[in-house]
């Protein structure tokens, strides 16, 4: 810069230097003062032509030199707008050591400085909010004012909340007076709320309020949102199991223990038998349901894939037929069986399978009436083995279906006992399908009877 | 002044809303205690209504306040005229749901006659209306207005279906007497309730757009 400025203030001050030495000269006004017009006007025609040429002079310097002053500043302008703009990475090429170079530099350096604190604030943002995002409890901070913060997704989902919510007041969009108390009282010990309405859930919410790191001031609250009505669900199905074990343990023993009791008085012959023939059938029903449970627990034991095997199903399938066959006989069904040609083989427990297949027959049967009819079908489905279990027996209605494979659960406890069920039956089927990988389904139609399908993975030569 | 007047009215509008959410909880708690036979929750709803009548008072404080200190002109006059009224609907509306609550512990744990089914479905819709309409406040859209206010038909036929099927109960057979009456009472509340939720919804186009409208 100053070397393109100094020339022409030196230029300048010599061509006026120059003017004036020749006016001086000319009228020798070293010596004496003249009043003459002329000299004036002589002098002003001097003046006049000194500052015209300085003018032309200037002007030519500025319009070829212009492009070096703007042209610098209009890329400034330029980079620094885009990088407001949020395009950090852009800088400044800068080639002369000039004041105007200078500024550029220091405003690449001021850019660069930018695009690091900028990249690292972003990393530390998008990683928070990828950690809250992933999270599967809810989280939600909220100011003094009561207004949102931050949400997550989780929180949303809990609270069904669409739309923006950023710095909305937290009424306005979760609208429940609890959550309000939460926020007026926090003191970090959960919370149990009960959301009624389509689904009844049970939230653990837990109010924490949050300083500032660096002062210490209150900023908010932060609730925590842990939805634990799975939880709940399984504590209760647990403790009812417990219970359900207990009772169904008690009722044939105290019928085993009454009749004993009884006994021991009875003289008369037809009665003792008739005792003793009730004894055998609870006893008997007592250890069907000790085994039941047994292999309850033999399966959820996770080192039943010892005994793991390639297995053929078509084997099996007929020789569950053959034992099946006879019991239907005797309550007059029809037991078919439609096995496939191409031999399926799944990679199990042999005696655990026919178990499963045996069960299901087994209800079929049970759950038909006289002269009905039960199929059992195995087939190739898409790389799976499909098995087949259908019966034209009393169905099951459509409320039951979803708790059918619960233990101890009976669409009519009265009607399973006097059939020997122990409750179980469904439940070990369930679990060993799952030990195979595989998955069961459930049709029914009331009077029309009930179809199960079981899909299996097929064994791959690995 | 100003910024102090707008801060006042963002107050007021999270009271109202609190108060709402308040009577959203408690007409919920209300149902579901009668439905479920759960008498602790009936006794909670109570200390809950005293909340909301206190909650009453306070924003009627504020509202007067506003209008004595602060001298609101157009909307905002309107709105706090609004509010005024609107707090008295949802009062009314707290005070049914301890209606309700009463009738629960007075059924006590006497097996109901039949499944309640119309009555939660009535409270279902009027629960609605009433979250539809906080809604409507919120972004002031009068447009769920308009559509909460037209709900209200639905629940005042339902209300005649549980008159008519709770006459046929009695005729069957007096000892539904007792019972059956206050299953009407219940009906007669929630019906009320929808009746002052359309209020709330007219008073909410009011305060948006200036215009009086009559739904129903």
């Amino acid at each position: 810069m100053i070397f393109f400025i100094m020339p022409i203030i030196l230029f300048c001050v010599i061509l006026n230097f120059y003017l004036f030495y020749i006016i001086l000269n000319k009228y020798n006004l070293y010596t004496y003062v003249s009043d003459t017009l002329q000299f004036r006007f002589d002098f002003i025609q001097y003046a006049i032509a000194g500052i015209f040429f300085t003018f032309i002079f200037t002007c030519i310097m500025v319009i070829f030199k212009l492009n070096f002053i703007i042209n610098p500043i209009k890329k400034l302008t330029n980079t620094a707008t885009k990088i407001a703009l949020g395009q950090y990475e852009k800088r400044i090429e800068f080639y002369e050591a000039d004041e105007i170079g200078q500024l550029s530099h220091s405003f690449n350096l001021m850019a660069s400085r930018l695009e690091e604190t900028i990249k690292d604030l972003n990393d530390k943002k998008n990683k928070l909010y990828s950690i809250l995002n992933s999270m599967d409890d809810g989280v939600i901070f909220v100011d003094t004012e009561k207004n949102i913060v931050l949400i997550n997704p989780a929180a949303k989902e809990i609270f069904n909340v669409k739309g923006e919510t950023k710095n909305r007041y937290i009424l306005e969009v979760i609208r429940d007076s609890r959550i309000d108390e939460l926020i007026n009282n926090p003191d970090e010990t959960p919370v149990e709320i009960i959301m009624h309405g389509e689904k009844e859930r049970i939230l653990q919410v837990k109010s924490i309020s949050v300083s500032d790191y660096g002062t210490g001031n209150i900023i908010g609250v932060l609730l925590v949102i842990h939805d634990v009505t799975k939880i709940k669900a399984l504590e209760n199905m647990r403790s009812e199991f417990v219970a359900n074990v207990s009772h169904e343990l008690k009722t044939p023993l105290t019928s085993i223990k009454g009749f004993a009791e009884t006994l021991k008085y009875v003289e008369d012959k037809e009665t003792r038998d008739k005792f003793l023939d009730i004894i055998y059938v609870e006893s008997e029903r007592l250890s069907r349901l000790i085994n039941d449970i047994l292999t309850l627990s033999e399966l959820e034991n996770k080192d039943y894939a010892i005994n793991f095997q390639k297995v053929c199903l078509n084997e099996c399938i007929t020789e569950v037929y053959y034992i099946m066959e006879r019991i239907s006989l005797e309550k007059n069904i029809r037991l078919s069986i439609d096995s496939c040609e191409e031999q399926l083989y799944i990679y199990g427990d042999r005696d655990k399978f026919k178990q499963m297949i045996i069960n299901l027959v087994d209800n079929a049967i049970k759950y038909t009436p006289q002269n009905g009819e039960v199929y059992l079908k195995l087939e190739k489905y898409n790389n799976n083995a499909r098995i087949e279990v259908r019966d034209t027996g009393i169905g099951i209605s459509k409320k039951h279906l979803p708790r059918l494979f619960e233990r101890f659960y009976r669409v009519d406890k009265a009607r399973s006992r006097s059939m020997g069920g122990t409750g179980l039956g469904l439940a070990i089927v369930k679990h060993i399908v799952l030990m195979f990988k595989g998955d069961i389904y459930v049709d029914s139609e009331v009077n029309k009877g009930t179809t199960f399908t079981i899909i299996l993975p097929l064994f791959e030569n690995k | 002044m100003r910024e102090h007047l707008d801060q006042q009215l963002t107050r007021l509008n999270h009271d109202l809303i609190k108060m709402g959410a308040m009577v959203e909880t408690i007409i919920d708690k209300a149902v579901t205690s009668l439905k479920n036979q759960d008498l602790e929750l009936a006794k909670e709803i109570y200390t809950e209504d005293d909340a909301i009548d206190e909650m009453e008072l306070k924003i009627e404080k504020d509202c007067l306040n506003l209008i004595a200190l602060q001298q609101p002109m157009a909307k905002d006059l309107r709105r706090i005229a609004s509010a005024l009224k609107i707090i008295t609907d949802l009062e009314r509306i707290g005070d049914h749901a301890v209606n309700i609550a009463k009738i629960t512990l007075e059924i006590g744990n006497e097996s109901l006659m039949k499944p309640l089914i119309d009555i939660p479905k009535m409270a279902e819709i009027a629960q609605n209306m009433i979250k539809l309409s906080l809604d409507a406040f919120v972004n002031q859209d009068i447009e769920i207005a308009k559509r909460a206010a037209e709900m209200d038909e639905e629940v005042d036929k339902l209300y005649d279906t549980v008159i008519n099927e709770v006459f046929q109960y009695i005729q069957k057979d007096s000892k539904f007497l007792n019972q059956g009456i206050k299953l009407l009472f219940v009906g007669r509340y929630l019906e009320r309730v929808a009746d002052h939720t359309t209020n709330i919804c007219e008073r909410i186009i009011y305060m948006v757009t200036g215009e009086r409208v009559e739904i129903n």
